[in-house]
Parts: structure tokens; sequence; C-alpha cells
């Protein structure tokens, strides 16, 4: 039984190795919750409730695309009765003015960053995001 | 009951005769619906442009217009003359009416005149553009553009017989010296040209080439409209148009 302690040590070897990510994880101080909503400002609603935009975003702004090019549409009536604009410019952007808004969470869950930010421009951001 | 061989076939001719005359008689109550439609469409808002080229040269030098509309749309200041992009642009006029070879009018020769999309009544570049990229809207006329769509193929500046779109070969964002946040820039690999300011007419705006315009030269409305200012002007004064007999349908007029 003179092995105990190279069996032990070795153990303790492995499972330190085993955990390298969960070290990682505890040196960044990263947390299973992902980034939060950074709330804007100015507002305190969106044009939908805020779990309908988290979950459905991106598919509000493929309709909006749709109907404010396409279909010369240019007014949504939110689930609260408030008529917006159908404008990435004058109503998403106005709030969420810069593309780290999107990226933080797009990169939390290793979704592309979304290319509307090519051409439509942030007010906080014009002119600084030409790569 | 016992059928003879002529009954049954006499019996059959006549259902046959029956379902094609249900058949002929449904398609005749649907044509003159399609006529009607056909009609209006005729006479469908189209909206157009009638630049007054005397009064334009009045103002030595001024290009307020092309200033204003480039910056209204982010359209990007680029060095290189083979990146260029305009959405109006101000050319001889010999080489605006190529066609007429020297027998320009006289406020038209050796003058610089406007030129821009022509939003023509059948505008070839909307056939060819494989994404549906660019249209034609049913409601005004306007040869739209959906930057969203164009994947950058250039068949419609083939197409157009006017040069009126430009292509981003380069990232635009780069020649911007003022961009206006509240309208998009483009992205290199995509078409671009004048959409007779579709943004501001959502919101009861004219565009704003005709708004700048220091000595009013630019009218602006629906041709269709016999009480439009525009239709006034043309039903008034002679005017010309770029390459009509390609039968494209320009809708910028030049007045003489």
């Amino acid at each position: 039984m003179s092995d105990r302690g190279w069996i032990l040590g070795g153990l303790a070897v492995v499972v330190a190795l085993v955990m390298i990510p969960f070290w990682g994880n505890l040196s960044v101080r990263a947390s299973a919750r992902g980034p939060g909503l950074a709330a804007p400002a100015q507002q305190t609603t969106c044009v939908l409730p805020v779990n309908a935009m988290a979950a459905s975003h991106a598919r509000l702004l493929l309709q909006w695309m749709n109907t404010g090019v396409r279909e010369n549409h240019h007014t949504f009536t939110a689930f609260n009765g408030k008529v917006y604009p159908v404008s990435l410019e004058s109503t998403c952007l106005s709030c969420h003015t810069s593309a780290s808004f999107c990226n933080r969470c797009h990169n939390y869950v290793g979704a592309s960053a979304p290319s509307c930010w090519h051409c439509h421009q942030g007010t906080a951001q014009v002119s600084q995001e030409a790569p | 009951m016992r059928l003879t061989r002529k009954q049954i076939l006499t019996r059959l001719g006549g259902s046959l005769l029956a379902l094609s005359g249900g058949r002929l008689s449904a398609r005749a109550a649907a044509a003159p619906r399609s006529g009607t439609s056909g009609r209006s469409r005729a006479v469908r808002t189209q909206l157009a442009m009638a630049i007054d080229t005397k009064a334009c040269l009045q103002e030595q030098g001024c290009t307020r217009c092309l200033a204003a509309c480039h910056e209204a749309h982010n359209v990007p200041y680029l060095r290189n003359p083979a990146h260029r992009i305009d959405w109006i642009r101000e050319v001889p006029a010999e080489s605006a009416f190529a066609a007429q070879g020297r027998s320009l009018p006289a406020p038209l020769a050796g003058a610089p005149v406007l030129v821009l999309c022509n939003h023509c009544d059948n505008p070839p570049c909307v056939p060819v553009c494989p994404t549906g990229a660019t249209w034609k809207r049913e409601t005004d006329g306007i040869v739209m553009m959906d930057w969203h769509r164009c994947i950058g193929c250039r068949y419609c500046m083939v197409a157009c017989p006017y040069g009126a779109r430009s292509f981003n070969w380069v990232d635009p964002r780069q020649g911007i010296a003022h961009p206006n946040p509240d309208f998009p820039t483009r992205t290199d690999g995509v078409v671009e040209k004048c959409t007779f300011c579709s943004e501001r007419l959502a919101q009861g705006q004219v565009p704003v080439c005709v708004e700048v315009c220091p000595v009013k030269a630019l009218v602006f409305g629906d041709v269709n409209d016999p009480a439009s200012e525009i239709r006034k002007v043309l039903d008034s004064r002679p005017a010309i148009r770029r390459r009509p007999e390609l039968g494209t349908g320009p809708n910028v007029y030049y007045l003489l």
C-alpha cells in the first residue's frame, strides 16, 4: 500500500486536467446566464413584448424589411397600440444605437453577427464602422 | 332501362358539351374584369419629372440638387472615376441626347443637363434581374430597388440604356463625408440608383432635388393626373425625352 500517494496524486492530476474548461470559465468569471439585455435609456417598451422580441426579432426584422421596402407600408401597430414607423433607422436604431447591442448575445450563442449593420447605421457610430 | 350504343354516345357528347360550355361562360364572366383592370392600368399613377432646361441653366454652376441628393442618400464620393456612384449627374447635352446628333435645340446645345433614372414605363432593367431586387412599383410607377436582394450581377446595368445605375466596387462608407443617419448606406457588391426619393414620398414630401432647386426647374408629379403641375407643363411646353425610340417609355422629360 505504499503506492497510495501516487494513486491519489495521479487522480488529482487527472481531475484537474479534465476540469480545465471549468478553470477557464472560472478565471474569466463566465456565467451560464449569458449577457442580459442592455435596456436603452430613452424607452421602456419595445415594439413587441421583451420575451417575444428575444425569441422572434429576426422574423420581425425580415417582415419589416419586406413590408417597408417591397410593400410600401410604413407603419407598425404594436401590441400596446402604439404606432411605430417601419424603419430600422428611425425605430430600432434610435434606441439600439450600435452593433454591440446585437453582438453581445449573438456572440454568446455562437450566431453570426447580423449583417444589417453593413448598411444600416446607428446614430452612435456613423462612419466609424467602416471596415 | 336499356340504352342503345347511339343513346350512350349522344348523352356522353351532350355532357361534354355542357362541361365545356360551363368553362367558357366562366371565362367570359372573368374577361370583362381583366378588361377593366387593363384600362385602370392605363391611367394608373406614374410619377415623373420634368426638367426645365432653360431655368436650370440660369444658375451658372449650380449643383445643389446633386449635392442634396447624394448627401440625403449617403451616395459616396470616390476618387477613382471607375468606382463612381451617381444617382443624379450632369452630362453634356450631346451625350445625354446622343441620338439627336448635332441637331439639339437652343437651350440644350452645348449645355450640361441633369440625368437620372427615367423610371421607365417599360423598364428593361426589371425583367433581367434574377432575384427580383428591382421592380416597377404598381402604385406609383417608380422603378424600385431592394438592396437586400441585390446580388451584384449587374445585368440591370447592362440592360439600362441610360447608364442610370452604379455599382459599388468598393465599400462606399469610405467615401461618405457626412453620413445621413436616417438613410442606410449600401455595401460593396450592390447596384444602386435614384428611387425618386421613395422614402420622402412615403412621408408626403417631394424628392429632395425638386425641393432644393433654387429656380424651381424641376417639376415632379403624376403625369397621368390631368390636374397635376407636371401634366400641365408638359401639355403647354415642348419637351423631349432620352431615347424614347427604344420603347422604354422614360418618365424624365426635358422642357425646351
